[in-house]
């Protein structure tokens, strides 16, 4: 036993993990297709409206409503600005938010469920009781009483669509910390000195993570859904910002006379969702070491 | 000398229909160097008074005295250094390790929270234990569920040995596994006692295990202890009718003697909330009016301890 | 052995496939067992024990399993080659098993009573009240008041699930019973009660039974012959006296030194090193070989027959007789 062959050990250690990891997620045909298709959207997204050489707001009221050509290749709105480069701005935003309100709601749930789960008792009742009365109010409504309240703008409409999903991932979260909550070794992990926070967000998490990877992938397509839902009701993101929902809101007075205007934004929505639903699938299977084959 | 002593150790939990009582004023103590084996059937609390024991588990009432300190009432703190004295080996090996970490990463995990080492001095250490018990270095970065009951246990041993203890608990450490791997992994156990000087708390249900490993031999039953003695003493002189009924019931190899089975009657009466005479009245075919009285564990011959009335009668002493 | 026996397994081999790869679970085995007699296959997890019990009754898992080659003949009838509708007739009147865990082998939704009951209806024309009273007979049969026929599994203690599940298979009297580790989820003590009553109904049904188990103590007790068996091979069949007086077989004799003694102290186990084989990669020649202090070069490579030591003492290993050399 060498001292070289003990620093460089944990080297290996690492990568090997990591790699194994990415193997077995490139194995999964499906789950690779679906990353394939997100990177390109995230790439379009990025780069795209610098291509279009068209501003996304700017009116020009000239060229309204026409149809797609090769000069606008998706076509202009009712106002003469280029569908295809308000889709691709309009994706920054409804991606965004979709990310960022899944993050803050599963952050919130993972840790809310965790404590509950372990925890158990009077604090799990009163938390529990507490989402019961939440859930009971319908998802979409409670986002737009909460949008309502706040008001429009990027950071409340993340605010709104955040919160009413904490209630469905704490309690996804908890179960599936209740179904570890007994094993064994997690008191192997107290008998070698962990802490209940260790044992908590070290040992029971990650291995209950698994319903919420997906469900968390699931979940950006549902806030992009539901962002699309306030947009379309005029609240959320306002104009002249261009989103996905904002922007079938706009088309569907349209849709018999100029049925293009909906086409790109609803394409673009159904793709988002489907990649994501299909990489977190793959996500799943990856991370879980005993599903090795 | 006596490394641990136990005195009227009590844990009750609550249940909607009243107290558990799962261990009961069990006093014993254990020597240095020597296997305390406890034995009894399902649900007699011998697990739940290894887990009090070394503190993880709260108790009720009760006083434990480790190494001449009383660890009875320790604070978060201390509760945390005794670990690097008293460490545990879980029954299942399947369970008790976490299906997400490598051997090493498992094997680790004492050594960073209970030494506070270094990745280079973790590394060397990790070589060190996976050597002591018999595990290949290939294996280093398996998971779990990649090896077989016997190496999954062997790391769970690793595991309790990183934090360098004087005392260990085995929890049913062998009642997983087949009967070649079993052999294998009481012989690492024995080699490890003899090799670092370790005291162990045996838990199990099997008798022929027990008999090998252990220096005495403590009988639990319904959360009290019935009979204590050296090993030899107990199968050879059995006192209490629970043991002597327990020992007959063991299926032996052995064709040419058949034994003489005492079959009980009856079933395990229930924990919760039980009187306060001998528990095992219920199913003893020798029971009277004065079993219902509470039954003290007295020395009956040298070392040899008896909860039972009768015993005097029973084996004419 | 040409002779018409009880059951008469020859030259059984099974395999599952899983994950593409072809797990050889059983081997070529060869079993006899007369009317009235109990036969213990004795072996480690993942011998094979339980997928010879369950071919007997045509119960392996569809379609990752495969009866490659051999019969199964119950009183001169193949198993193997009965219609699914004769088996359906077979299996709980003719042949009933006993799975090792009761907690699992009970609707936890239906009293045990109309348990027991459905098995007896399925295989006798008999009306709902007949059969409830033959349920109850058959729960007073083995020890449990016959009042508690409307209780539901989750009433029950361990022991008295097992009592349940050995009265729902002995519900209709079948000629064979299949005991797959019936008592191994058992405490010592209500283990005691369950093999003695077992050993009670065997006698006065005249049933021939197979037992499961990895524990020689309880082989000693109730066994008439016994198999050991070692990746899906009998390595070794005898009696009983032939086998616990004269094991002839270097792992039978391993087995038996790994076994702590009850009543011999010895500081250090004899242990058998290394683990049983891959069923994916099994070696060329004997099966036990890798892990056989005795083994010669030729073990390694070529395949022995079982021979015969004693009359009907059988045994796979060449050496048997000449281990000590």
């Amino acid at each position: 036993m060498t001292v070289a062959k003990s620093v460089t050990a944990p080297k290996i250690k690492k990568q090997s993990q990591a790699k194994e990891i990415f193997k077995r997620f490139v194995k999964n045909r499906s789950a690779v297709i679906g990353m394939i298709i997100l990177a390109i959207l995230l790439f379009a997204i990025i780069i795209g409206p610098y291509l279009t050489g068209y501003s996304a707001t700017k009116i020009d009221i000239r060229s309204r409503l026409q149809f797609p050509s090769a000069k606008h290749w998706f076509g202009t709105d009712d106002n003469g600005r280029d569908v295809l480069t308000r889709c691709l701005v309009g994706g920054r935003w409804s991606l965004g938010c979709g990310i960022l309100a899944t993050i803050i709601s599963a952050g919130g749930g993972i840790i809310l469920g965790s404590l509950t789960g372990y925890l158990g008792g009077k604090f799990d009742m009163v938390v529990m009781r507490f989402l019961d009365i939440i859930q009971s109010i319908p998802g979409l409504l409670l986002t737009i009483v909460i949008s309502a309240a706040l008001g429009t703008g990027f950071d409340k409409t993340i605010l709104a669509l955040a919160l009413g999903g904490i209630a469905g991932y704490t309690r996804m979260m908890r179960s599936s910390i209740m179904r570890v909550r007994d094993e064994e070794f997690l008191e192997a992990a107290e008998a070698v000195g962990c802490n209940s926070v260790q044992r908590i967000f070290g040992q029971a998490l990650p291995n209950s993570m698994a319903p919420m990877i997906v469900s968390i992938t699931q979940g950006v397509a549902d806030r992009i859904l539901g962002l699309a839902s306030l947009s379309y009701i005029g609240l959320g993101i306002q104009p002249p910002d261009p989103e996905w929902g904002a922007m079938l809101n706009v088309g569907k007075q349209y849709i018999r006379t100029y049925p293009y205007l909906i086409i790109l934004p609803g394409i673009m929505i159904a793709i988002t969702v489907l990649s994501l639903n299909l990489m977190g699938d793959g996500l799943r299977d990856a991370l879980d070491p005993k599903l090795k084959d | 000398m006596s490394l641990l002593e136990i005195k009227d150790l009590k844990k009750y939990f609550s249940t909607p229909r009243g107290q558990l009582h799962a261990v009961d004023d069990v006093t014993m103590s254990i020597n240095a160097g020597e296997t305390m084996g406890v034995v009894g059937e399902s649900g007699c609390g011998k697990s739940t008074l290894g887990r009090t024991i070394i503190n993880l588990q709260p108790k009720t009432a009760g006083q434990v005295i480790f190494d001449g300190r009383d660890i009875t009432n320790l604070s978060k703190r201390e509760s945390k250094n005794l670990r690097n004295e008293m460490q545990i080996i879980f029954q299942d090996p399947y369970s008790s390790l976490n299906p997400r970490y490598t051997v090493a990463q498992t094997i680790q995990m004492p050594l960073k929270t209970l030494k506070h080492m270094n990745k280079a001095d973790m590394e060397a250490e990790t070589d060190r234990l996976m050597d002591m018990v018999g595990l290949d270095q290939r294996f280093r970065l398996s998971y779990p569920h990649e090896l077989d009951g016997g190496r999954r246990q062997r790391i769970g041993i690793a595991r309790a040995l990183a934090a360098n203890p004087k005392f260990i608990v085995c929890d049913e450490p062998v009642s997983a596994l087949d009967v070649s791997i079993q052999a294998q992994i009481l012989n690492l156990l024995m080699d490890l006692q003899d090799k670092f000087g370790l005291t162990y708390m045996f838990i199990t249900h099997n008798m022929a295990v027990v008999r090998h490993i252990s220096h005495n031999i403590s009988v639990m039953y319904l959360g009290q202890l019935v009979e204590t003695s050296p090993t030899d003493d107990l199968f050879e002189h059995p006192l209490h009718p629970y043991t002597k009924a327990l020992l007959s019931a063991i299926p032996v190899p052995d064709i040419d003697h058949p034994l003489k089975r005492i079959v009980l009657q009856g079933e395990l009466t229930s924990p919760i909330e039980p009187g306060v005479g001998c528990r095992f009245a219920a199913r003893c075919p020798y029971q009277t009016e004065a079993c219902n009285e509470k039954q003290e564990l007295r020395e009956v011959l040298p070392n040899h301890f008896v909860s039972c009335c009768k015993v005097h009668e029973l084996n004419n002493i | 052995m040409t002779e018409q026996r009880f059951l008469k397994i020859r030259d059984l081999t099974i395999q599952y496939t899983s994950g593409g790869q072809i797990i050889k679970a059983v081997n070529g085995v060869n079993l006899d067992l007369d009317e009235g007699k109990t036969l213990a296959l004795v072996g480690e997890t993942g011998a094979g024990k339980t997928t010879i019990a369950k071919s007997i009754l045509q119960i392996l898992p569809h379609p990752q399993s495969k009866v490659v080659s051999g019969s199964i003949e119950l009183n001169g009838e193949d198993m193997i080659k009965a219609s699914e509708e004769r088996l359906r007739q077979i299996r709980g009147s003719e042949i009933a098993m006993i799975f090792q865990d009761p907690m699992t082998s009970l609707n936890p939704v239906m009293t045990v009573g109309d348990q027991i009951a459905e098995v007896i209806e399925h295989h006798q024309d008999s009306t709902d009240k007949s059969a409830i009273d033959r349920a109850r007979e058959m729960l007073e049969l083995v020890g449990i008041p016959g009042d508690r026929i409307k209780e539901y599994p989750h009433q029950f203690s361990g022991g008295m699930k097992q009592r349940v599940v050995i009265a729902m298979a002995l519900a209709c009297n079948p000629k064979l019973l299949l005991a797959d580790e019936p008592t191994s989820a058992l405490d010592v003590t209500i283990q005691a009660q369950v093999l003695e009553m077992i050993a009670k109904l065997r006698d006065q049904f005249n049933t021939s039974m197979v037992l499961i188990t990895h524990d020689l103590g309880i082989v000693a007790e109730a066994a008439d012959t016994v198999a050991i068996i070692y990746a899906g091979e009998v390595l070794e069949y005898g009696n009983k006296e032939q086998i616990f007086h004269r094991p002839q077989h270097p792992y039978t004799k391993g087995l038996f030194g790994a076994i702590p003694n009850l009543y011999v102290k010895a500081r250090r186990l004899h242990n058998i090193e290394g683990l049983p084989p891959d069923p994916t990669n099994l070696p060329v020649g004997c099966c036990f070989a890798p892990r056989c202090p005795y083994a010669r070069e030729d073990c390694k490579t070529t395949k022995f027959e079982a021979h015969e030591v004693e009359p009907g003492h059988l045994c796979s290993c060449a050496y048997a007789e000449h281990l000590e050399d």
